[in-house]
C-alpha cells in the first residue's frame, strides 16, 4: 500500500526519460525492477512525485560490444544467470546472481543497475561491479558520462548519479571479466540481507602467478577494492593479499544487524574464501 | 484416575486422521479475516508516537482531513467522550496503583507506536495518506529506555504509581543462603534475552460493523480469545456484554500475539458506531512489529555437590515491561519465574523477580508465555555446571532430574507438576542420538576454524493456566448438538490459531458416536454461538475445550440411545455407536442408522424418542481438578493443570571467524500424554522448534536511543527459513496426566523453551572456554565473535 500520491510515466525513448526527470526537479524516482524502491514507497520512506518507469527503454540487454560486455541497466538476477555471454564473459556475474534469494519475485524483477543505483552497502551488486572495474553509464539531458565504479559509490545510499540522470547500462572490459571468479557472501540466516560480500576476479599469467582483483562489499559504505598477485602453489600468498586489502578499508559501516567494528572483523575472512573459490576454480 | 480407554481406544482419536478443511487452505479457498471487508468500510490508519515518552500539545489535523477521500481525524480526547477505559483481562492487583489504558493517548505518550489519532478515510490508502500528514507537536521528555534507569528514576512511566515496579515475586524454598555458603561447586551466570515477537503470517485485523436497529456492534476479526474481547470492548464501548458479537474466522497463526487487550479492538468499534459505517483495521507488518516480550536480565547460581548433586540454585530477574496496557502480556515475566527450577530436582531455591516499566511498547503473549525463558536460564546453569565439573551435560541431568516417583511434585512456586518420565525421555534421547546422522562433535574444520557443538536441554511448559481473577479463570465450554439430519455439531470456546484443533475435537466426539472425523462440524469462533470460555491459549484447546466436548458428546449420546433402544426394542445399556449405526450389543444383527435414530427423536418424538431427554444437546464446561486457588502453608497457589516436558539435542557449527552459525541436526523427545492427531502435534513441536532455534540465534528487536524500534521488517528481524532449518527429528513418550480425564497435557506451544536452550547450549559447547561470555541472546554472530574476543583478551 503507498500512500502518498504519484504521477507515473513508462517513457520509450532515452530522451524522453531523460526530460521527465530534468522536469521533475529532484523529486523523480527512477524504477528499474522496484525491488527495493517499492517497499520504500510502501512503508512512507520515500515520497517521490513521479516515477519513472524505465522499461520501455529496452535496457534488458546483454551483449559483447568489441571487447566490452554491455549490460542494460534493466538486466535481472534470472538473466544474468540464464546467459551464454555473462557464463563465458563475466561468470563473477552469474555466480553473484545464483546467491540472489528471495524467489522469483526478487530474482525476476530486481535489476543489476537498479541495485547498483540504491548502492545498499548490504547488496551484492555494488562489490561485484567494482570487482569487474565496471563503468556505469548515465544519461541525462545534459548527455551521456560513463563513471568507473570505483567513483560511482559514495556512501551508504549514495551515488555520483544525478536526480536528472538514469543509468542506462554497465560496461566491464571482458579483459578483466573473463577466467576465474570467486564470490562469497556472508549472511546470517537466509531471510538477512548479505553482512559482507566478496568478488574476486583472476587471470592466470606465466609461471604459476595470477593477477587478481578482489572487492568487499559491505564492510564499509563503500565497496573497496584491490588488485592483487598470488602464486597458485603458495596459499599463504593469499592471506598477504587479503591483509593489504584490509588495511585499506575504511571505517566500518553499521546496520541493526552488524556494527562496523563486527563487519570489519569478518571481512578478511569473507576475502579469502572468494578469493580461495576464484583460485579453486582456475586450477579446475 | 487413567485414561478413559473407551475415548482413546476408539478409531480416530491418536491417529493421524487428514485435518479437516486442509485442501481449503492449500488451495486458497480459506477466507481469512481481512476477506470479510465489507464494500463501502472506512479504513482506519492510526497515527502513532514518534516519541516514547512526551506531553501531546497539539494535534494539527487540517491537512489530512484536506487529503481526498479522508472522512475524519479523531483524537484522544474525542474518543474519551465516547469510551470508558479498557478493562483488563488479568487481574490487576499486583499492580501499585490503578491504570486508565485508553485506545488513543490522552495528553501524554509512553512509546513510540502508541495511537495517537486515528484516520478515517475511504480507501485504505488514503487513511495511510492522510495519518502521514497528520501533525502531532510533543513536548518531549527524558524516555525511560532500560531497566537499570526506571529503577532509580524519579519519575515513573505510569505517573500514578509513583514507581517503576508494576509487580514483584519472591519464591524461596529450603534455605538457599547456607547451603550456597558450604557448597562444594557454585557457579554463576547471567542471561540476558533481547525483545522479540511472534510475528504470525497474518497480521491483526478488525472490523467493526454497528446496527444502529438493533444497537449492536460486530467485530470480524483476529480475536484468539473472543469472549474475554466482548467482554472488554462492550465495556470500553460502555455497551452490555450482549450487545456485542465477536466474529473469529480463520486465523493464520497468533503465538499469543492476538489475545485480547489491543487498543485497535475498541478504536474500530467506537468509529463505526460513531460514524455510521463499517470501519476496518488492518495492521501493517511494521504496527506488527510493536508486540514484543521476552526482554529480560537474568543473573542465577547453582550449587552442587562434588558429585554433581544439585543443592541450591537462585535467580534475580529484571523484566523490562514497558509500559502496561489492557493486554496481559506483562505476566510472562510472573510465569517465568514461577517455573524454576524446572524439572531438577533442588530441594533450596530462591527466585527473585522484578516487573519494570520502560518507555517501551507493552508486552504481548508470545509462544512459551515466559515458560522458554525460564527454561533458557536454568539450561544454560546446568550447563555451566557441567562445563565446571567436567562431566557429560546428559549425565548431569540424568543425576538431578526430578525421578518419577516423586511426581506429582510442587514446585517451590506452589506449581504442582502432574506427572512425567525425564530419565525414560533422556533414555530415548540417548537412542536417537546413537544414529549416525549426529555430526562428530567438535569437528574442527582446518583453516575456517569451524566448530560443532552439542547442546542439550529439558523443557517444562505448565499449560491449562487458570489465572485467579482472569476472565475467565481456567474453563472452556462446548456443546454437541445431533441436529435431525444426524449431523454432529459441536460448538466450542476454544478457537484454532490455525494448527487444526478443530480436527481434534471432531476426532474425539467422532469416536463418541461412532462416525468418522469429517461428519462432525465444529464451529468455533463466534460469540453469538459458541458457549463462554477463553479462545486459544495455553494448549488448551483439547486438554479443556476437547474434554468438555466429550463429556457433552457422552451425555448427548446417552440421550440418542435411550431412542436407539426404543427403536432395538433393547435396554439402553445394550446400545453403543459403531461406524455410523446404533447397534444392540446383545444381538449385533440389530442395528440403526445413527441419522435414522437422530431424526426419529425430532419426528417421533412421542414414540421412538418417548423417553428420550430433549433437546438432543448438551453443554458441558471442563475446568481441571488439579487446579489449586487457595494459597498453601507457603502461601502459594498452582494456576497451571498440566506440564508437558520434553528433552532436546542440538548441533550447531559455528564459524570461529565470523561468529556465524548454522543448525545442523535436532532431536527432541516429547511428552504430552495422550494425542490425538499424532502429525498434528508433530506439526505443533516442529514449528516450536523452529521459533526456538529463531529466537536462540537471529530473533531480535532492538531499539535505539530514542526508543525507536531498529528492527521493523523481515530484512532486519530475521526468522528463520526452511534452509536454515536441520531435519527436525521427533520421538513421543506418553505419560497420561492423571488428572486429566483423557490423560492429555495439551499440545501445540511446547518445544519453543527447549530448542532456544538446546540451541544456545549448542553454541555454547562449540564455544569452549569462551561460552562464559555468551550471555545475551539471540546469539548473534557478533556476539559469539565478541564472546570469543572476551575469552581471548
Amino acid at each position: 500500500m503507498i500512500a502518498a500520491p504519484f504521477a507515473y510515466a513508462r517513457p520509450s525513448t532515452h530522451e524522453e526519460a531523460a526530460r521527465l526527470l530534468a522536469g521533475a526537479s529532484g523529486l523523480a524516482s527512477a524504477i528499474g525492477g522496484g525491488t527495493a524502491l517499492f517497499p520504500l514507497l510502501s512503508r512512507d520512506e520515500q515520497q517521490p512525485s513521479l516515477l519513472v518507469d524505465l522499461r520501455g527503454l529496452g535496457l534488458e540487454d546483454i551483449r559483447v560490444d568489441g571487447e566490452e560486455l554491455v549490460l542494460g541497466a534493466r538486466v535481472t538476477y534470472d538473466a544474468l544467470v540464464g546467459s551464454e555471454i555473462i557464463s563465458r564473459h563475466a561468470p563473477l556475474l552469474a555466480l553473484m546472481a545464483k546467491g540472489v534469494t528471495g524467489g522469483r519475485s526478487i530474482t525476476g524483477q530486481g535489476t543489476i543497475g537498479g541495485s547498483a543505483c540504491y548502492a545498499n552497502p548490504a547488496s551484492d551488486v555494488p562489490a561485484c561491479l567494482l570487482a569487474l572495474r565496471a563503468r556505469l553509464r548515465l544519461v541525462s539531458l545534459r548527455g551521456t558520462r560513463d563513471i568507473p565504479a570505483s567513483q560511482f559509490f559514495t556512501g551508504p545510499y549514495q551515488t555520483l548519479r544525478r536526480p536528472d540522470e538514469f543509468l542506462a547500462e554497465i560496461r566491464a572490459d571482458i579483459s578483466r571479466s573473463v577466467g576465474a571468479a570467486g564470490y562469497h557472501k556472508l549472511k546470517f540466516a537466509g531471510s538477512s540481507s548479505p553482512i559482507v560480500t566478496a568478488a574476486s576476479t583472476l587471470q592466470m599469467e606465466q609461471g604459476g602467478i595470477a593477477e587478481g582483483f578482489v572487492a568487499i562489499g559491505g564492510a564499509g559504505p563503500v565497496p573497496i577494492g584491490s588488485a592483487f598477485q598470488v602464486r597458485t602453489s603458495d596459499r599463504d600468498s593469499v592471506e598477504a593479499a587479503v591483509k593489504a586489502i584490509v588495511r585499506a578499508m575504511p571505517a566500518g559501516w553499521s546496520d541493526e544487524l552488524a556494527d562496523g567494528d563486527y563487519r570489519r572483523a569478518v571481512a578478511p575472512e569473507v576475502a579469502r574464501i572468494a578469493i580461495e573459490a576464484a583460485l579453486e576454480q582456475a586450477d579446475g | 484416575m487413567t485414561a478413559d480407554p473407551g475415548i482413546l481406544a476408539g478409531r480416530a482419536a491418536g491417529t493421524s486422521v487428514p485435518r479437516l478443511e486442509a485442501d481449503s487452505f492449500v488451495s486458497g479457498r480459506a477466507a481469512f479475516a481481512a476477506d470479510f471487508i465489507p464494500a463501502g468500510a472506512l479504513h482506519l490508519r492510526v497515527v502513532r508516537s514518534t516519541e516514547a515518552r512526551a506531553q501531546i500539545l497539539a494535534i494539527d489535523k487540517d491537512a489530512a482531513v484536506a487529503v481526498p477521500g479522508a472522512v475524519a481525524v479523531v483524537t484522544g480526547a474525542d474518543l474519551a467522550r465516547v469510551t470508558d477505559p479498557t478493562p483488563s483481562r488479568f487481574a490487576k492487583d499486583r499492580f501499585p496503583g490503578p491504570l486508565d489504558v485508553r485506545s488513543l493517548a490522552v495528553g501524554e505518550v509512553l512509546y513510540v507506536g502508541e495511537p495517537v489519532a486515528a484516520v478515517l478515510a475511504t480507501s485504505a490508502g488514503a487513511a495511510r495518506h492522510a495519518a502521514s500528514v497528520v501533525k502531532v507537536k510533543y513536548r518531549p521528555g527524558a524516555p525511560i529506555l532500560d531497566t537499570a534507569t526506571a529503577l532509580v528514576s524519579a519519575e515513573a512511566v505510569h505517573a500514578s504509581w509513583g514507581t517503576n515496579v508494576a509487580a514483584r515475586d519472591l519464591i524461596r524454598t529450603g534455605d538457599p543462603e547456607s547451603v550456597f555458603a558450604s557448597a562444594d561447586v557454585v557457579v554463576g551466570g547471567e542471561v540476558s534475552v533481547d525483545s522479540s515477537t511472534s510475528a504470525p503470517m497474518e497480521t491483526r485485523v478488525y472490523i467493526a460493523e454497528w446496527d444502529a436497529r438493533a444497537h449492536r456492534l460486530t467485530l470480524t476479526g483476529t480475536f484468539q480469545m473472543p469472549h474475554p474481547s466482548r467482554w472488554a470492548v462492550a465495556q470500553a464501548l460502555r455497551l452490555r456484554e450482549g450487545q456485542v458479537r465477536i466474529v473469529a474466522p480463520n486465523m493464520g497463526g497468533t503465538f499469543g500475539l492476538k489475545m485480547v487487550g489491543h487498543p485497535e479492538e475498541v478504536l474500530v468499534g467506537a468509529l463505526a458506531r460513531e460514524f455510521g459505517k463499517p470501519v476496518v483495521f488492518v495492521e501493517d507488518r511494521q504496527e506488527c512489529f510493536l508486540a514484543r516480550g521476552r526482554e529480560q536480565h537474568h543473573t542465577y547460581a547453582l550449587a552442587a555437590r562434588a558429585d554433581g548433586r544439585m543443592v541450591a540454585f537462585c535467580n534475580k530477574m529484571t523484566v523490562d515491561i514497558g509500559s502496561v496496557g489492557a493486554g496481559g502480556g506483562w505476566q510472562m515475566g510472573l510465569v517465568a519465574a514461577a517455573l524454576f527450577p524446572s524439572v531438577y530436582d533442588i530441594p533450596n531455591c530462591k527466585v527473585e523477580c522484578k516487573l519494570v516499566t520502560t518507555n517501551k511498547p507493552p508486552w504481548q503473549g508470545v509462544r512459551g508465555y515466559g515458560k522458554e525463558i525460564a527454561n533458557l536460564v536454568m539450561e544454560r546453569a546446568v550447563d555451566r555446571l557441567a562445563t565446571e565439573l567436567g562431566v557429560d551435560p546428559l549425565e548431569l541431568r540424568r543425576l538431578n532430574v526430578l525421578p518419577k516417583e516423586k511426581l506429582p511434585y510442587r514446585l517451590p512456586s506452589g506449581m504442582l507438576i502432574d506427572s512425567g518420565d525425564y530419565p525414560g525421555a533422556l533414555d530415548d534421547l540417548r537412542a536417537m542420538l546413537a544414529v549416525p546422522a549426529w555430526p562428530a562433535p567438535a569437528v574442527t574444520v582446518a583453516r575456517r576454524r569451524k566448530v560443532v557443538g552439542q547442546g542439550f536441554a529439558f523443557e517444562l511448559t505448565p499449560e491449562g493456566a487458570s489465572f485467579p481473577g482472569a476472565l475467565p479463570s481456567g474453563f472452556e465450554t462446548s456443546t454437541v448438538r445431533v441436529d435431525p439430519s444426524g449431523e454432529v455439531v459441536v460448538l466450542t470456546s476454544v478457537t484454532s490459531p490455525g494448527g487444526g484443533n478443530e480436527t481434534g475435537i471432531a476426532q474425539l466426539v467422532g469416536d463418541v458416536f461412532g462416525l468418522p472425523p469429517d461428519a462432525i462440524r465444529v464451529v468455533q469462533g463466534d460469540t453469538d454461538l459458541n458457549p463462554f470460555g477463553v479462545g486459544n491459549t495455553s494448549s488448551r484447546s483439547l486438554m479443556f475445550g476437547g474434554a468438555a466436548a466429550v463429556a457433552a458428546a457422552q451425555e448427548v449420546a446417552a440421550k440418542l440411545a435411550r431412542c436407539g433402544a426404543n427403536l432395538l426394542e433393547t435396554e439402553e445399556d445394550d446400545v453403543v455407536y459403531r461406524a455410523g449405526q446404533l447397534v444392540s450389543r446383545r444381538s449385533p444383527d440389530h442395528a440403526v442408522p445413527f441419522a435414522r435414530a437422530a431424526l426419529a427423536v425430532y419426528t417421533h418424538t412421542f414414540t421412538a424418542a418417548a423417553a428420550v431427554d430433549l433437546p438432543l444437546q448438551a453443554t458441558r464446561s471442563y475446568k481441571a481438578e488439579n487446579v489449586r486457588h487457595a494459597p498453601d502453608e507457603h502461601g502459594r497457589i498452582s494456576a497451571y493443570p498440566s506440564f508437558p516436558y520434553s528433552v532436546h539435542a542440538a548441533a550447531v557449527e559455528v564459524c570461529y571467524a565470523t561468529g556465524v552459525t548454522k543448525v545442523l541436526d535436532y532431536a527432541v523427545v516429547h511428552d504430552c500424554g495422550h494425542v490425538v492427531n499424532p502429525d498434528l502435534v508433530d506439526g505443533q513441536i516442529r514449528g516450536a522448534v523452529a521459533m526456538g532455534i529463531g529466537a536462540a540465534l537471529w530473533e531480535r528487536m532492538p531499539s535505539d536511543h530514542k526508543g525507536r524500534l531498529n528492527a521493523d521488517r523481515f530484512k532486519a528481524y530475521l526468522l528463520p527459513r526452511a534452509p536454515d532449518l536441520p531435519r527436525i527429528r521427533l520421538g513421543h513418550r506418553v505419560t497420561p496426566s492423571p488428572f486429566h480425564p483423557l490423560g492429555m497435557k495439551g499440545a501445540g506451544e511446547s518445544g519453543l523453551g527447549g530448542a532456544f536452550a538446546a540451541t544456545a547450549n549448542a553454541v555454547g559447547a562449540a564455544l569452549g572456554p569462551a561460552a562464559k561470555f555468551l550471555d545475551a541472546f539471540p546469539a548473534t554472530p557478533p556476539r559469539i565473535l565478541s564472546a570469543l574476543r572476551r575469552s581471548s583478551t
